[in-house]
C-alpha cells in the first residue's frame, strides 16, 4: 500500500546525519528501520503527512556485541539475523528474546528490526515487553547530546516515545546480572502475523534459594504503554518460586490489570489470560534457572 | 520525484525511473510485467506477494523499490531454468498443491527460502515455515506435502 504524501526516502550514511535530518523536516519526516511496521500504520490510515522517510540501513547499527555484563544490540539488527546470531543464545537471561523473536513469519524476521519494533511505542508489539522485563537501556542519538534511556522510560503513550523531536535510537544494552538469572516470554495471538491479544515477559533472579527483584511486564490489549506488574512482583521477590508463589502472583497479575475489549478479544478474556500467561512464563524462566 | 534506479531481478539488471514510494511489488507486476507475484492483502500479512532478496523471503509489498539497492531480487519467474521447473514447482504439480493458485507463487517462494536454509525440514518446520502465507482455498495439507516431497527429492 502506497504512502502516497511521500516524495522522498532519505539513505543519511553517518549518525550524526539523523537528528540534523530530523530537526530540518521536523513532523513531515519518519525514521524507517525494516519498515514493517510503518506499512502496517500506513495500511490503517495512521501516518499522514509524512514526506519523507529516513532510512536508517546505510548507518553501521547491525552490530551484536556481547561481554560479561551485557548483550549491546544495533538498532537496526533484523529478527533473522538476532535468531542467527550466537550471541542471543549465550545466556538464559536473554532467552525471552529468543521467545519473542521466534513467533513472526520468515518475511518479518529478514526485514523487521530490534529498533524500529521498540521506537513504534505499541504495547501490541512483542520486544518492547521482553526489553522492559530485561531491564534495557537504549542508545538514544541527538543533536547535541548522547544518552542512555531505560526502556522503562521510553514508552509515554501509544506510538509516541519520550524522545526528543531530533533523537533517536541507535541500539541497546540488556544487563546480564551475576545472579542466576533466566527470563520468558510468551503471547496469545489469533494469527501467526496478528497483533498480540495478550503477551506477558518475565525475568527472575535467585540468589541463596530466594527470588531477587523480578520483573513482570504485560503488553497486548491492555493500555497506552506495557503494563508492569508491581503487586505481582511483590509476591515473587524474596519467595522460593513454589508452585503456590507463582499461582498466587498469577492471580495478583489478573487482578490488578485493566485490559480493554475490541475484536481480537473481550476484556474479561485478557484478565483471565493475563493470569494464566503470567503463570506459565514464571514456571518458564523458573525451570530455565535450575538448567 | 521520480528516481532513476538499477534493479537487479531474476539475474538482469533493469533501469527503472519510479517514485519513491512505489513498492517492489507494484514495480514488479506493472514495470517489469513479472505478474507471478500477487497482490492479495497488501498489508504483509498474506504472503502472495513473496520474493527472495539476496536469498531471504519479503514481502513485496511491504519494501520500497529504492530501498532494494543493489541486493538480487528473486521472483517466482526465476527459480525455472526454461521449461524445466524447479523441485518446489514440479512438488506443487504432482501433489495437486495448486488448486486456485493464488497462493502458490508466495508460498513457493517461502518454501525456497526453508529448503536452503534447513533441507529436510519437519512437518512443524514446514507449517512454521510458511506461517507468513495464508492459503484462502485451506488447502494446507497438500502445500505441507508438496514442501516434503520437494525436499525428499533435495536430498537424493
Amino acid at each position: 500500500m502506497a504512502l502516497t504524501t511521500l516524495t522522498n526516502i532519505l539513505r543519511p550514511t553517518t549518525v550524526a546525519d539523523v537528528p540534523r535530518l530530523l530537526k530540518e523536516h521536523g513532523d513531515s519526516a519518519m525514521i524507517m528501520g525494516g519498515g514493517t511496521f510503518i506499512h502496517g500504520l500506513v495500511a490503517r490510515g495512521l501516518v499522514t503527512g509524512v514526506e519523507k522517510l529516513i532510512d536508517l540501513s546505510a548507518l553501521n547499527l547491525g552490530q551484536l556485541e556481547l561481554s560479561r555484563k551485557s548483550l549491546y544490540i544495533g538498532a537496526s539488527v533484523t529478527y533473522a539475523a538476532l535468531e542467527r546470531s550466537s550471541e542471543a543464545y549465550s545466556n538464559e537471561t536473554l532467552h525471552s528474546l529468543l521467545d519473542a523473536i521466534a513467533y513472526p513469519p520468515q518475511q518479518i524476521k529478514n526485514a523487521a528490526t530490534v529498533g524500529g519494533c521498540i521506537a513504534g511505542s505499541c504495547p501490541f508489539l512483542d520486544l518492547p515487553i521482553v526489553m522492559l522485563a530485561l531491564d534495557a537501556s537504549a542508545h538514544v542519538c541527538g543533536s547535541t547530546r548522547e544518552r542512555l534511556v531505560p526502556v522503562e522510560e521510553l514508552f509515554v503513550s501509544l506510538f509516541q516515545t519520550s524522545l526528543a523531536d531530533d533523537e533517536f535510537m541507535t541500539g541497546f544494552t540488556v544487563p546480564l546480572p551475576s545472579n542466576s538469572t533466566a527470563s520468558s516470554f510468551e503471547k496469545l495471538e489469533t494469527t501467526a502475523n496478528d497483533l498480540s491479544i495478550v503477551s506477558a515477559g518475565v525475568r527472575l533472579s535467585s540468589g541463596w534459594l530466594k527470588a531477587k527483584p523480578c520483573r513482570i511486564f504485560i503488553g497486548g490489549g491492555i493500555g497506552e504503554v506495557p503494563f508492569r506488574c508491581v503487586q505481582a512482583e511483590e509476591v515473587i521477590n524474596g519467595s522460593k518460586l513454589e508452585d503456590h508463589d507463582i499461582d498466587r502472583a498469577a492471580q495478583t497479575a489478573a487482578d490488578e490489570i485493566e485490559p480493554f475489549g475490541d475484536h481480537r478479544a473481550s476484556a474479561e478474556y485478557r484478565k483471565k489470560m493475563t493470569g494464566v500467561l503470567v503463570a506459565r512464563n514464571l514456571r518458564q524462566a523458573r525451570s530455565r534457572l535450575n538448567q | 520525484m521520480k528516481k532513476n534506479i538499477s534493479l537487479n531481478v531474476n539475474g538482469e539488471a533493469r533501469d527503472l525511473c519510479i517514485p519513491p514510494n512505489e513498492t517492489l511489488l507494484d514495480t514488479l507486476r506493472t514495470e517489469m510485467f513479472l505478474t507471478g507475484s500477487k497482490q492479495g492483502c497488501d498489508t504483509g500479512g498474506c504472503g502472495c506477494c513473496t520474493v527472495l532478496i539476496d536469498g531471504e523471503s519479503r514481502y513485496s509489498c511491504m519494501t520500497y523499490t529504492v530501498t532494494v539497492g543493489e541486493r538480487n531480487v528473486t521472483t517466482i519467474e526465476g527459480i525455472s531454468e526454461g521449461e524445466t521447473l524447479d523441485k518446489l514447482q514440479q512438488a506443487f504439480v504432482d501433489t495437486g498443491a495448486v488448486q486456485c493458485g493464488y497462493c502458490t507463487c508466495g508460498m513457493i517462494m517461502s518454501a525456497k527460502q526453508l529448503l536452503s536454509t534447513n533441507p529436510n525440514p519437519s512437518e512443524s518446520e514446514i507449517r512454521k515455515g510458511l506461517s507468513g502465507n495464508l492459503c484462502r482455498c485451506t488447502g494446507y495439507h497438500k502445500i505441507v506435502e508438496a514442501v516434503k516431497v520437494a525436499a525428499q527429492s533435495e536430498v537424493k
